[in-house]
Parts: structure tokens; C-alpha cells; sequence
């Protein structure tokens, strides 16, 4: 646009300029013409007008229509034959001649001098003044706007340019004739007396003209004529108006130009921006092979490669998101169907509830279970006890609407953390633990509830507790036997043992038995107090609990129903299980120390040791005084051995201290040492293992051992009369028989020899007994050598 | 940081007072004493409380009255009750007046510590 302006400003000038300078030079050169052409008139010139006018005048009949013609306009005012006969005159021709020198000076070609005719122009010099002629003012006309021709150069109308017919311009201007020149000012202002020139060209009846008007002065400096000289300016209009079209194609042109040049230039910077613009709806459309040619080095070039490398980018990025997509929706279809798995094979039982409170559809498949009930849709508080439904929905309800209240103290408040639910007919044990469930916005969407099924866990834990009890009561009744001497046990259970079980059998038979029912209950309180003598709180109550029965039943005999008895029966097995539970438990011990003692130890020490301790006890329980000795001089003894042999020499000894020693009261009298003595004798020879047990005591009564034996009705009066001493003194070894004055807790109820014979018969040997009255008892222990541990 | 002690037993105070102070060595923490709910709402009205330590047995205003109150006059200050309270209905009702959390009595120090922690900036 601003080029278009340029453009067309600059050549406006330009043609302006031009065709000023075209003008003016043209005014110039004739100017400088008509000022030669004036000095051809001379002074005989300058009268020859003047009597030309006045002739004129004379001859010329003007009136009001002749002077009312318009601008450009001419008319005749003399008749024609006047005319000729004036144009004959010699002044006509004297000014006529001078005209046409001065039109003919303007040829190229030199013009032979003499008299110059009216003739046509040669084709190729026509004269450059078309027109010479004189006008002179009329006294009708004050303002010189209508002038009266004097002579034309060429009065004579002709065909001058020979086209064979008379043209407008062509037509002779003859004396007399007046022309109205409104519209040549430069023609009136001539009368002044200076050389006037028309500014540009002027158009009239003949043609465009440029003219120059020249006053011819007489002597006196008035103005006679002026002087036309026309000149024709149609060829410098022409080339004008040609430049003018040339101006105004240029300026055409150059618009078009331009334009052109415009679209294409802005095609130029446009077609990268086009082509950025369809390449980024292409990446829109999600066309990623999109890239954009910019052959520009440009900042178009660098940002349509920043495009093309980021659409690179994200061709790379969408394609590794494509396949990310599709691996994370395998991922989750998958973890989808493992959800449901889960949800169905979960033991926990797993479940949503809503913001309003209701149950979700997604649960896990031991809910229903575990409730009873399928809970979807139901309202969660519903699903409990009608006590505790307030407390749940508050509970629930504070979860979803108090972001302020801390998990931990939820925790505390969960009024679910322990239930009781009726599922079916079983009760069972459930607790709730609640977590929230946000969304994206951090809004709580849905509670997650986890039922832990602790029904089972309840009851594990309180068998947990039953025996987590029965352990510490065995531990206590372990630390109790620990605390007593094995010894004192070990015959403890023994005698507890073979009482308990001759109440229960006692009690089988005894019926209502006043007796039988004393007897028993004598026992079992004796028991009872031994036992709680050792600290065996296990047995002593149980004891008790017998005891109890007993004497219920003792005191009223006629209660005592068969049921009452077999109650007692029941204690009493009980009694007994609880007094080989104390023996399993001993032994274990024992076992134990042959573990972890025999092999380190010497085992005669052991048994030293051991019997030692029965000895101090059973004499310090009897008031005697005992010494005791041991000598092994067989070997160790094999850990099966051991026990028994152990069992069996607990037996002796007691039985030797309790038995054989006499008080020392009795030993004095007798002129015996005070200290009794006890001696034990291991040997081996002959391929057998002999144990001796020999105590300085009253030795065996064998009268007494015969009355006692026929009061207990084993032997008749006859049978006792024929017994050998042998025989009578082997009496004392058969079960249950004793006789020991007194009854003490130790020994004298008739147990221990027995068990001494039943034991060394178990290891494949037997027991005899030595005695002679009043000094001594000796029991010897025959065993096979295989009781002993083989040696290396 | 400034927190408010409220408790009517002068050895409860002196432990948790104590307990800041150990565990809290590196922070600035002041500790402001009250006896009871009602000293606590004077305390409250007068400084600038960023945490309130809160038993719930006190008397004339006891810990949950302090609580509605504080509540009721719009302060959003942090309360941690401190209490032998256990029972689940009252524990739920002191969170619904407004109580942030709970740290049952006996307190030990590090349970206390770690439970007031997000209300220490």
C-alpha cells in the first residue's frame, strides 16, 4: 500500500513537472517567436492595420447578435465580396506576408525567399504555427473579449493537409470577422502591451492550441494589433496525455505488482504458519505421524522443528502410553478377577458401607457367614443386636462426618471391637475394625469394615488358659515334689498309692460296712495329712474331697445309697490318678537325673547318698539312732536296675530303721550301743548280683509273725503248729501284712516287703531274709548279673 | 508453641510437663498450667493456645464441658484428651463435642509424644 502511494505520488509529480516544463518551454520558444515575428512589422506594416481596421470598420455591419457569441466563437460581419476585394489590397497582402513569414519559420526546411502563397504543406515539414493572425479590439466591446481579425496567414480557407475536404481548422478566419476570446485571457491581457503567452493549452473550434500574443507597438508604444501565433500543441498533448496513460499503467502495474507481490510474500511468511497451524489439528486428531517441511532458516524454520521434535515426543509418549494403558487395564482386569477371588476366598470378612450407612453390594464371601445374613443393602447398624444399634449408628455416623476425631480415638470408641452375634444357632465372636475410604478430593466416599471371626480364638484361648492353669499346676506340684526328698516321696506314693487302692476296692464291697467305712476314711485322712505334711496340695485335696464323702456316708449310713458310695469310688479313682500322675511326674525326674546324673555320678554314691537320707529321716521320725554303712563291691548298676534296686533298698532300709532298730531306750536296757546300725552290702560273684540290707536290731519276732498270721487268717492254729521258722518268717514278705506296733506314716501297714520280693522277681532274682533274735535282720537281694552295666 | 495442661492432679501435670520437655527438647514448647475446665477457659481466652492437654475427671468444669464450650465460641484449637476414660459411648461422645484425640491414662511418654505430633508445627 505505502509503495502504491509512493508510486503513484512520485509519478504524479513526475507527469506534473513534465508537463509543466512541456508547457512553458512550448510558451517560451513561442513567446521568444511572436518577439522575432514583431520586428517584421515594420512602421509601414503598423499602417497598413491600421488602415486595414479602419477599412474594415467601415465596411463592417455589426449588431447585437454578432456581439452576443460565445466563448470560442466566431462570425463574419463583412460580406465576402468585400472581402476579396480587400484581401486584393496591397496592405492585405503587405500584413499577410509578414504573417506567413513568421508561420514559416517554424519549418525545419530552409523556405525560398519571395512572395510565400497559401500553399499545402509538405507531408514531412509542415509548419510547427498552424496559425499567424491579427486581431484587433472593437469599440462595441470595452473588455477585449471579443476581438476583430485584421489578417490570417492563411485568409484563404484550403486544404492544407490534403485529406481532400475543407476541415474546421482548415477554414479561413477573413477580415472582419469577429472572435470571441473569453476564454484566452493571456490574448485580451496582450493589449497591455507585453509578449503574453496562454499558461497551458486551450481547446476551440480547431483544435488544442498553445499560443503566444504579441503586441505590435506603433512609434508611439500604443498597441496597433496583437499578434496570434497558434501553435499546435495536439502532438505535446498527445505525447502528455501518452505519458499520462504511461503514469497511470505504471501506477496501475505497479498496484498490481503490488498486489502480486503482497500475496506472495505473504504466501511466502504465511505457508509455514498454514502449515504449522494444519499440522498441530493433525496432533489434535491425534495424527502422531504428523511433521511439518519448513525449508526457512527463519524463526518459522526453528519453531516448525520444535514442533516436528515435540510431536516426535509425544508420538513416542503416546504410543509407550498406548501400551502402558493397555498393560495397566490387563493389570487391572487381572487384579479385577484376583480382587473377586479374593473377595470370595478371603477369610476375613471384608465389607463397604456407604455414606448413608447401608451395605455395599462388594463383600467378601465369608461375611454372610459370619453374620447370618446376606448384609447388602441393609442398613449396617441393623445388622446387630437392637441394644447396640444406637451405638453403631452414632459410631458410623461420626466416622463419615468427623474429620476431626483422630482413628486412634475411634479405635477406642469402636463399640465393635468384641461382639457376640447369634449366626444361626452358634454364638460367635466377632470384632469390626473400621477403616475410611477417600476420593480424589480427600472426601470420605465409603467406610471399609474388616470382621476378624475371633470365635475360635476365644475358645483357643481359654483351653489356652485350662492349660496354661494345669501347667502351672503341675509346675507347682513339680516344685513341690522337688522340694521333698525323692525318697520320702517316692515311699509316699508308694503307700498313698496301695491306700488309695485298697479304699477304692474296700469301697467296692464294703456296702454299709460301719467298719469297712471307718477304715476307709481312717486312711484317707491319714492321706490327706501326709500329704499335706509333704506339701502336695494336688493330693491332699483330693484326699479331702474323699474324705468328706466318707464321712458323710460313715455318719449317715442310711443315705448311703449305692450312688453316694460310687461318688466316693469316683474320688477315689480320682485320687489315685492323681497319685500316678505325682509317681509319672517322679519318674520323669528320675529319669531325668539318670540322664543327667547317673552317667556323671558314681551310682553307689548315689545310693549311699539316698539311703543315707531315708535313714536320718525314718530315725529322726522314730526317735532312734541310726548309723548307716555302704559298701558296693559289685559295680553300676544298670539305669532299669537302678530304679528298682532304688525302690527296693527304700523299702529295706525304712523297713530296718521302723522295724529292725529298737528304740534306744530298749537297745540300753539291752546292753546294746544306743546307735543302731545299719549296714548295706552290694557283692558280686558266681555270676550274681547280691544286695544285703543287715541292721543290728531286735531281729524278727517269729511267735509274733505266726499269732499275727493267724489273726489275719492266713495261717489256721494247726498250719502255724507245723510251720517251719522258714517258712513263718517268709510270711512277712506275702502283701498287706505287717506287724508293727504302732502305725506310722512310713511303714508298718504292711507294705514295702511284698514289693521288695514283687520287684526283685521283675529283674529276675528273689529276696530272703536272715534274723536272729535280739540281734540282728538281714535281707538279701539276689540278682542276675545282667543287672549290671556292662564294662569295657 | 504454646500448650495448655489441664489436669487437677499436680504429679499428672508435672509428668506431662516433664514428658514435653524431653521429648519435645528441640522445639520451642511452653507449657501453661490450668487446673481445671474452668481455669483452662480463662487460660484460653487470655493466650495464644496452640494445643490443649485435657483431663476429663476435674472439678468445677470438667474436661467435656470444656470442651462443648471451646467448641461453642468457634475455637478450633487442637484438644487431646488425656484420660482413664474408657468407655466406648463417652470416648465417642467427647469425639463428637470436638476432641481431636485420645490418649488413655497411664500415659507413657513416647504414646503421648507421637500422638500430639501433627498438632506440632
Amino acid at each position: 500500500m505505502l509503495a502504491f502511494v509512493t508510486t503513484s505520488a512520485g509519478l504524479g509529480y513526475f507527469y506534473k513537472i513534465t508537463r509543466q516544463n512541456v508547457w512553458n518551454e512550448l510558451a517560451e520558444r513561442l513567446a521568444d517567436m511572436g518577439r522575432t515575428g514583431q520586428f517584421i512589422f515594420s512602421a509601414e506594416h503598423r499602417r497598413a492595420i491600421d488602415r486595414l481596421n479602419e477599412l474594415s470598420e467601415k465596411d463592417s455591419s455589426r449588431n447585437k447578435d454578432h456581439l452576443s457569441i460565445g466563448p470560442g466563437e466566431s462570425i463574419s460581419v463583412i460580406s465576402g465580396s468585400r472581402v476579396h476585394e480587400i484581401e486584393k489590397s496591397d496592405d492585405f497582402i503587405l500584413v499577410v506576408q509578414a504573417l506567413r513569414q513568421i508561420k514559416n519559420a517554424s519549418r525545419k526546411g530552409m523556405v525560398n525567399l519571395g512572395i510565400l502563397g497559401q500553399e499545402p504543406w509538405p507531408k514531412d515539414d509542415p509548419p510547427r504555427v498552424r496559425f499567424t493572425y491579427l486581431l484587433v479590439p472593437i469599440p462595441e466591446v470595452k473588455d477585449r473579449s471579443i476581438l476583430k481579425f485584421i489578417a490570417d496567414a492563411d485568409y484563404e480557407a484550403g486544404d492544407e493537409n490534403g485529406n481532400g475536404k475543407i476541415d474546421p481548422e482548415e477554414e479561413a478566419s477573413e477580415i472582419g470577422k469577429l472572435y470571441n476570446v473569453s476564454a484566452q485571457p493571456g490574448l485580451m491581457a496582450a493589449f497591455d502591451g507585453k509578449v503574453r503567452t496562454s499558461e497551458e493549452y486551450y481547446e476551440d473550434q480547431w483544435g488544442k492550441w498553445m499560443s503566444a500574443y504579441v503586441p505590435i507597438l506603433r512609434a508611439d508604444g500604443s498597441v496597433a494589433a496583437v499578434m496570434g501565433i497558434d501553435m499546435s500543441a495536439t502532438s505535446q498533448f498527445n505525447l502528455l496525455e501518452k505519458l499520462y496513460y504511461i503514469c497511470i499503467a505504471v501506477i496501475g502495474g505497479s498496484v498490481v505488482l503490488a498486489i502480486i507481490l503482497s500475496l506472495a510474500l505473504s504466501r511466502l511468511i504465511a505457508s509455514p504458519i498454514v502449515a504449522l497451524r494444519a499440522g498441530a489439528e493433525r496432533v489434535k486428531a491425534r495424527d502422531y505421524s504428523t511433521q511439518i517441511v519448513v525449508k526457512s532458516k527463519d524463526e518459522l524454520g526453528i519453531l516448525a522443528s520444535t514442533f516436528n521434535d515435540m510431536v516426535r515426543e509425544v508420538r513416542t509418549y503416546a504410543t509407550t502410553l498406548e501400551d502402558r494403558v493397555k498393560e495397566r487395564t490387563a493389570e487391572l482386569n487381572e487384579s479385577r478377577g484376583q480382587m473377586s477371588d479374593i473377595l470370595r476366598n478371603i477369610q476375613e470378612g471384608i465389607l463397604t458401607i456407604d455414606r448413608s450407612g447401608k451395605v455395599n453390594s462388594e463383600y467378601s464371601g465369608r461375611v454372610p457367614d459370619m453374620l447370618g445374613k446376606q448384609p447388602e443393602g441393609l442398613e449396617f447398624a441393623d445388622l446387630f443386636p437392637a441394644q447396640l444399634q444406637n451405638s453403631v449408628r452414632d459410631f458410623v455416623g461420626q466416622l463419615i462426618e468427623n474429620p476431626f476425631m483422630s482413628m486412634r480415638m475411634f479405635a477406642a470408641a469402636n463399640p465393635l471391637s468384641e461382639v457376640r452375634i447369634l449366626s444361626g444357632d452358634q454364638e460367635k465372636v466377632l470384632s469390626f475394625s473400621f477403616s475410611r475410604v477417600k476420593n480424589g478430593a480427600g472426601q470420605i466416599e465409603k467406610l471399609l469394615v474388616v470382621i476378624d471371626d475371633r470365635t475360635e480364638q476365644m475358645k483357643l484361648e481359654r483351653a489356652l488358659a485350662e492349660r496354661e492353669a494345669e501347667q502351672s499346676a503341675r509346675i507347682e506340684k513339680l516344685y513341690q515334689i522337688l522340694n521333698l526328698d525323692p525318697n520320702v516321696f517316692k515311699s509316699f506314693l508308694e503307700e498313698a498309692g496301695r491306700t488309695a487302692d485298697v479304699v477304692v476296692e474296700k469301697l467296692a464291697l464294703a456296702g454299709s460296712d460301719r467298719s469297712a467305712l471307718d477304715l476307709c476314711f481312717r486312711e484317707v485322712h491319714t492321706l490327706k495329712g501326709n500329704a499335706r505334711a509333704l506339701g502336695l496340695d494336688a493330693i491332699a485335696k483330693n484326699a479331702h474331697e474323699l474324705e468328706d464323702v466318707l464321712d458323710a456316708i460313715r455318719k449317715d449310713p442310711e443315705s448311703s445309697a449305692q450312688d453316694k458310695l460310687a461318688g466316693a469310688a469316683e474320688l477315689g479313682k480320682k485320687l489315685i490318678a492323681e497319685i500316678q500322675d505325682g509317681g509319672a511326674l517322679f519318674d520323669k525326674i528320675v529319669n531325668m537325673k539318670d540322664v543327667f546324673r547317673v552317667k556323671t555320678l558314681d551310682a553307689s554314691a548315689e545310693i549311699a547318698e539316698r539311703c543315707e537320707r531315708i535313714v536320718e529321716q525314718e530315725a529322726l521320725a522314730a526317735g532312734k539312732a541310726v548309723a548307716f554303712e555302704f559298701e558296693n563291691r559289685a559295680g553300676v548298676l544298670r539305669g532299669d536296675a537302678l530304679v528298682r534296686v532304688r525302690a527296693m533298698l527304700g523299702h529295706m532300709i525304712r523297713n530296718a530303721v521302723v522295724h529292725g532298730i529298737e528304740t534306744p531306750d530298749a537297745r540300753k536296757e539291752k546292753g546294746k550301743a544306743i546307735d543302731g546300725s545299719i549296714r548295706l552290702l552290694m557283692t558280686h560273684h558266681d555270676g550274681q548280683v547280691r544286695i544285703a540290707v543287715e541292721d543290728d536290731g531286735a531281729g524278727l519276732d517269729q511267735e509274733r509273725i505266726a499269732r499275727h498270721a493267724i489273726e489275719q487268717g492266713i495261717l489256721t492254729q494247726e498250719q502255724a503248729g507245723v510251720a517251719s521258722p522258714a517258712e513263718v518268717l517268709r510270711l512277712i514278705f506275702r502283701p498287706g501284712f505287717s506287724t508293727a506296733e504302732r502305725v506310722t506314716e512310713s511303714a508298718g501297714r504292711g507294705v514295702g516287703l511284698d514289693v521288695v520280693e514283687e520287684e526283685a522277681r521283675a529283674l529276675g532274682g528273689n529276696v530272703r531274709v536272715e534274723t536272729k533274735r535280739g540281734t540282728f535282720t538281714k535281707f538279701i537281694v539276689v540278682l542276675p548279673e545282667s543287672v549290671l552295666e556292662k564294662r569295657d | 508453641m504454646k500448650i495448655l495442661v489441664v489436669d487437677d492432679s499436680a504429679m499428672m501435670r508435672s509428668v506431662i510437663k516433664s514428658t514435653l520437655a524431653s521429648y519435645g527438647s528441640g522445639k520451642q514448647i511452653e507449657v501453661v498450667e490450668a487446673v481445671n475446665g474452668q481455669e483452662a477457659l480463662d487460660k484460653l481466652a487470655s493466650e495464644s493456645i496452640d494445643l490443649v492437654l485435657l483431663d476429663w475427671q476435674m472439678p468445677v468444669v470438667d474436661g467435656l464441658s470444656f470442651v462443648k464450650q471451646v467448641r461453642g465460641s468457634g475455637k478450633d484449637v487442637p484438644i487431646v484428651m488425656v484420660t482413664s476414660v474408657t468407655d466406648k459411648e463417652k470416648v465417642l461422645e467427647a469425639g463428637k463435642a470436638g476432641v481431636n484425640t485420645y490418649i488413655e491414662k497411664p500415659v507413657r511418654g513416647s504414646v503421648l509424644w507421637e500422638n500430639i505430633q501433627e498438632f506440632l508445627h
